[in-house]
């Protein structure tokens, strides 16, 4: 039966050039796939002892080389975003638009002196900067990238993702703690209060998706963003364009009330996790002079800073997945691009988020944290099976927002600013 | 994967001997941390990824905060790159009961008929695993949580008085 749209019979574009457009775009699309296999390929008739060790190669190269670049690229963007708002003009000096800037910082990192306290707890205090990098990376192999494109595809993909992460408050303390420096050990303790706080919220938030996507996988909870919505096959372009549409946007989790809730939360408790502004207290530079890396100079710094910027495109990039449709997009862009791009407007709006806060009080921050971020989760859970359990899609939104708005301005209420009075602090 | 098992192995086992023989508290912490953390390699070894998953969260990512966040509060900061001697003064009868418990444990394994691993190793898929935590294992579940929940708000409420101990001081 021809597919009907408001009336009109649309007429089919012919088969010939659509096969063509069609091959195109998967070649592009699994260009990078297909790259792999050819090395594979290329590497299993060498010798059979080689393939294992181009898959692997194949699994962590391009996280090594692409991500590393990409924390360049990151930096740049912040300076220049954030003296867009402050109405500055940024780095402008090395190369068009200041885009050589990271290659100087770089070379100024590398060339400067490395500096140990002399009273420093030596081993941990050159081993912070090592171990911080560890979790860093390790996230980044459940992300897929695109389509077929996950390094690490775990049946845990999202398990993995906040277990690995848990090792960088270890690290954070030990920097802290080999220092030798009181501001240091106050920012590595305050650091790591606060990522254990907003650690609950951050995987509550996530459980949601889990909940109603039933894995926990990265590339399943991906696949079951799409819907399958079919058109007949003699439809016209329009009809097909919309169902295309709708499949590949429609099943997105943040356009469910839950999803929307769950978003922010996982938002804000991502930028309490990343220590960012306006959760940076524990590297307040006005208050304890960079925290846990007041210590640490030239690349041991440039480690630091790295990690933090890598675990912020990781952060962004799960940030996608769960909720944004990970690599899922409509057509003419190839997935890949897809996820990036979803990703750097994640990061873009973090930049947009330190441009535009004051920073926190340590008080003001755990009472967040505990009195309105957790039980907000926690009802963002029972909305979450809500959705799954109502048998009215159209009840379970309305039920679900009213839920959610409900917990949200009752909890503003409720938790009112505690008072101020003096305070002793003993350690942090 | 032997190689990777028998390097992981030592690595723990050294962590572990590190971590009841440095004199710096918090040399021991880390190294007890490290210790969890290679128990967390091993069950990864041996395709427990949920085990492994769940230790690194857990032990690595929880419980190790715990255990530095304890040590700060309660100890003199000042004083903790130091904590005498590694071994206090009942240090053989220490040693004469971990032996007897090692032998004992070691006898009673010894004894136990172990069955030969079935032909496809079994794979319990996480989500039977959540699904049996909430149905058949619910109560015993519920009933940890509770103990977890009771422990942490007494340790809570010890820390609590001595902070206020600590102001009266002051």
């Amino acid at each position: 039966m021809p597919f009907r749209f408001f009336g009109m019979k649309l007429k089919e574009a012919s088969g010939c050039a659509k096969v063509w457009v069609f091959r195109m775009y998967e070649t592009v699309d699994q260009m990078f796939v297909r790259f792999g296999d050819l090395v594979l390929g290329w590497a299993a008739t060498r010798s059979p002892g080689l393939e294992p060790w181009a898959r692997v190669l194949l699994c962590v190269g391009p996280i090594a080389i692409l991500f590393p670049l990409l924390f360049a690229a990151t930096t740049w963007a912040e300076r220049k975003l954030l003296a867009r708002i402050q109405n500055r003009l940024g780095p402008n000096r090395v190369g068009p638009a200041g885009l050589l800037q990271p290659v100087a910082d770089g070379l100024k990192t590398l060339t400067k002196e490395d500096i140990v306290p002399d009273r420093a707890d030596k081993l941990i205090h050159a081993l912070a900067p090592i171990l911080v990098m560890v979790p860093a990376f390790l996230v980044l192999a459940v992300l897929p990238m695109g389509r077929n494109m996950t390094a690490a595809n775990l049946h845990i993909g999202v398990l993995f993702f906040f277990a690995a992460g848990s090792i960088s408050q270890i690290a954070v303390f030990m920097a802290g703690w080999g220092s030798r420096n009181k501001y240091s050990l106050l920012g590595g303790m305050r650091a790591i209060a606060q990522m254990v706080s907003y650690e609950i919220p951050f995987i509550l938030s996530a459980l949601t998706v889990v909940m109603v996507a039933g894995t926990l996988s990265t590339v399943e909870i991906v696949e079951s963003q799409r819907l399958g919505l079919t058109v007949a096959s003699d439809a016209g372009w329009l009809p097909r364009a919309v169902a295309h549409l709708a499949n590949t946007v429609g099943g997105w989790y943040i356009l469910q009330p839950w999803g929307v809730s769950g978003f922010l939360i996982y938002l804000i408790a991502g930028l309490a996790e990343l220590n960012r502004s306006p959760f940076d207290i524990p590297e307040g530079e006005s208050e304890i002079i960079a925290g846990h890396h007041t210590e640490y100079s030239g690349f041991k710094f440039a480690l630091f800073f790295m990690s933090e910027y890598i675990t912020m495109v990781a952060v962004c990039g799960l940030g996608a997945t769960l909720f944004l449709g990970g690599w899922q997009g409509p057509r003419p862009l190839p997935s890949w691009a897809w996820f990036f791009l979803k990703v750097f407007a994640l990061m873009a709006l973090m930049i947009w988020v330190r441009g535009s806060f004051p920073r926190m009080r340590v008080d003001q921050l755990m009472a967040f944290a505990w009195k309105f971020l957790l039980p907000l989760s926690l009802v963002n859970v029972l909305a979450a099976g809500l959705w799954m359990y109502l048998p009215s899609r159209v009840a379970a939104w309305f039920l679900g927002g009213a839920l959610m708005a409900g917990a949200y301005f009752g909890l503003c209420r409720l938790v009112r600013p505690g008072k101020t009075g003096p305070r002793h602090y003993h350690y942090a | 994967m032997r190689t990777a098992f028998i390097l992981i192995t030592f690595w723990t086992l050294a962590s572990g001997l590190l971590a009841i023989s440095r004199r710096n508290m918090i040399h021991c912490a880390l190294a007890l941390i490290s210790f969890f953390a290679g128990i967390a390699a091993l069950l990864f070894t041996l395709s427990a990824d949920f085990l492994g998953a769940v230790q690194l969260l857990i032990y690595v990512g929880a419980i190790s905060v715990l255990i530095l966040f304890a040590l700060l509060v309660t100890h003199d900061a000042s004083r903790l790159g130091d904590r005498g001697a590694p071994f206090s003064r009942g240090k053989w009868s220490g040693w004469m009961l971990s032996a007897l418990v090692f032998v004992v444990l070691g006898f009673g394994l010894h004894r136990v008929a172990v069955p030969p691993p079935p032909d496809p190793a079994p794979a319990l898929p996480v989500a039977e695993i959540g699904r049996l935590l909430v149905t058949r294992h619910a109560v015993p579940f519920l009933a940890m949580a509770l103990l977890l929940t009771a422990a942490l708000v007494g340790s809570a409420l010890v820390a609590i008085e001595e902070s206020s101990e600590h102001a009266r001081k002051e």
